[in-house]
């Protein structure tokens, strides 16, 4: 699929989840901690995005937050999260219970631990059935076999009565994505979903996901670390760093004319066979911590910068539109993008 | 002849098949257990049991050693200690399990909560220390002090003397089992705090919850006699093992059977109970698990 049919779609395509300028907090001892600072995007229906960024650069948060499942002390102080079109900042505690795993479902980075050890995977999954249509209790089990089979679990009428210690990893997390898709949900956030599984398995997780949100028109908001998995999956990447957006681009426009010096950094540290075998180019530095956020004037990433002039140390840039689909918070993004052209 | 002895031994060992269930516990759950099973029965089965009418005073009879009538002697009013220590393991027994659930139940509920409800943890937990600054048997003491002796009167007072003991265990699993990421799964398949609490948390605090509910069962027979020891337990002349050996107190020199009889009743109901608490421990640590 070239980048114009693609953008052509997206305009067609049903806005599932817009957040707006969002911000959750830590509360500390000292200020205020931002995690997710004025974050904003928008997934729509059965598009996959990918919310990429190094370990601390608050994907984890931001996917929390989206569900408002951030607990004390962190806190969303700000923005909206619209779910096909309902605020749900403005949302009782009870009606964002009804959405969660209903309109909205999460997937978990550790399959091991995100499953009830002494549970019952067909209790375990009929638990979403009876909290969200408790009137169709009985069509449970039907219901949870079939999406059983949907995953891909082998025996799925055998593996009801399994404890998830009866289940390898791979399975395991077929398990969680059946029961996060069990009540056909809109929005599925899937947060490192195949990091704790091997290189095998995860291939057929993402695929069997990719598949799985594409049949049934889910928007999926993939959050990894790993540029791979984006390459594979994704249509379109959000690139954070220090709780902000700093790029945002269609997934072939990213990987061929980053914007952000970010961006280059992390692809360039990233193993490429095909194109060239030379050292690997690491991002200088480390992502600073919340706390050292505070005290950065201008561009949070310029301490980490090659191409860092006094005007970033000093002014912090804007996220600036650089096309349809494209942004970047960056002063010389222009720059950014002819270089690695010119490299190429 | 190793044919037939092998056909035997393959029998034999269908016919205990039907005994499998005992497979997974352990030598001390089963000894432990049967102790106390015992003792339960021996409560159970007290009028069955008894020889003599445990309250009968029968003055020429005072004092008399073990015997073919009186098993285990007569105390210094005369009475049958047999049938005194049948009956008075009922009232073990019975302050014992009331004990137990009243503070399995309170400890638990007030453990959920206060691991859960990070708000709560505060003010409730320093609340506990506070009753946990006591040695129980004193603040036991001092209740009962304020409300009578009387049976009910002790449980109320070793329920309040135990309860920050199991709110501490339970809380202290709740603490680590609310950060698991299945809670976590729970709350984003949109349940709410209470039903995260009944089907997620409570279960996996269960193991350690058994283990403390056997050491509690002990402690409260202990606590029970003790109670009864110093006066301010079951209330003469019903018979509790405490009362039997705070009679006996004044005969030790010559009439060792009412202090060793009804003391050797504690012992084994108390070490049945550890034992088997013991036994449960190992067999419900999940890391004792692990590394068979």
């Amino acid at each position: 699929m070239t980048d114009s049919s693609q953008q052509k779609q997206d305009q067609t395509r049903r806005t599932v989840l817009a957040v707006d300028n969002l911000q959750t907090r830590f509360m500390s001892r000292g200020p205020a901690l931002k995690a997710v600072d004025g974050v904003s995007f928008s997934i729509g229906e059965g598009e996959t995005v990918a919310l990429v960024g190094e370990s601390g650069c608050g994907k984890s948060v931001t996917a929390q937050s989206l569900l408002r499942l951030i607990s004390p002390p962190g806190q969303i102080v700000g923005g909206h999260i619209y779910l096909e079109g309902d605020d749900l900042m403005t949302r009782s505690q009870s009606e964002i219970e009804d959405i969660r795993g209903n309109r909205a479902a999460m997937i978990f980075q550790e399959p091991l631990t995100a499953l009830n050890p002494i549970m019952t995977v067909e209790k375990q999954l009929a638990e979403v059935l009876h909290r969200h249509h408790p009137q169709r209790r009985k069509e449970a089990r039907a219901q949870v076999l079939d999406m059983l089979q949907k995953v891909g679990i082998p025996d799925p009428e055998g593996r009801l009565r399994a404890y998830p210690h009866q289940l390898s990893g791979g399975m395991r997390q077929r398990v969680m994505i059946a029961m996060a898709l069990l009540s056909n949900p809109r929005l599925l956030i899937a947060d490192e979903p195949t990091t704790a599984l091997d290189v095998t398995i995860q291939a057929q997780i993402l695929e069997l996901m990719r598949n799985l949100c594409s049949q049934m028109g889910t928007a999926l908001l993939l959050i990894t670390h790993d540029l791979g998995v984006v390459a594979e999956m994704a249509d379109r990447v959000i690139v954070m760093y220090a709780g902000r957006v700093v790029e945002e681009a269609p997934v072939r426009t990213l990987f061929a004319q980053p914007a952000h010096p970010y961006t280059r950094g992390l692809i360039q540290s990233t193993p490429n066979l095909a194109t060239h075998q030379g050292q690997l180019v690491a991002i200088p530095g480390l992502v600073p911590t919340l706390a050292d956020l505070g005290d950065v004037q201008g561009c949070k990433f310029a301490p980490r910068c090659s191409m860092a002039t006094d005007k970033c140390r000093s002014e912090d840039p804007p996220l600036q539109t650089l096309g349809p689909d494209r942004a970047a918070r960056c002063w010389y993004a222009d720059e950014v993008m002819q270089t690695v052209s010119a490299q190429a | 002849m190793t044919g037939p002895e092998a056909m035997s031994r393959l029998a034999g060992s269908r016919a205990w098949a039907s005994f499998a269930w005992i497979a997974p516990l352990n030598g001390r759950i089963l000894f432990g257990g049967g102790l106390v099973l015992l003792i339960v029965f021996i409560a159970a089965a007290a009028p069955l049991l008894a020889t003599h009418d445990p309250l009968r005073v029968q003055m020429s009879m005072r004092l008399m050693p073990p015997s073919a009538d009186n098993w285990l002697g007569t105390d210094n009013n005369g009475r049958d200690i047999y049938s005194r220590i049948v009956h008075g393991a009922r009232v073990s027994v019975v302050v014992g399990m009331a004990v137990v659930i009243l503070t399995t139940v309170i400890g638990t509920f007030i453990g959920l909560v206060s691991g859960y409800f990070r708000r709560l943890d505060g003010p409730l937990m320093r609340f506990m220390d506070a009753l946990m600054s006591f040695p129980s048997i004193l603040l036991a003491i001092a209740i009962v002090a304020a409300l009578g002796a009387s049976i009910q009167n002790v449980v109320i007072a070793l329920t309040v003397s135990f309860i920050p003991h199991t709110a501490r265990v339970v809380r202290g699993k709740v603490l680590s089992v609310r950060e698991e990421t299945f809670v976590e799964s729970a709350r984003a398949i949109g349940l709410g705090d209470w039903l995260i609490i009944k089907r997620y948390i409570l279960p996996n605090v269960m193991a350690p919850l058994m283990v403390q509910a056997t050491f509690i069962l002990a402690l409260a027979i202990i606590a029970e006699a003790g109670l009864s020891y110093i006066g301010a337990g079951t209330p003469p002349p019903q018979p509790s093992w405490g009362n039997i050996l705070s009679d006996g107190r004044a005969y030790l020199h010559n009439a060792w059977w009412m202090t060793t009889f009804p003391g050797l009743f504690i012992m084994i109901s108390v070490l049945g109970l550890n034992i088997m608490g013991d036994g449960l421990r190992d067999k419900l640590d999940p890391r004792m698990e692990a590394g068979r």
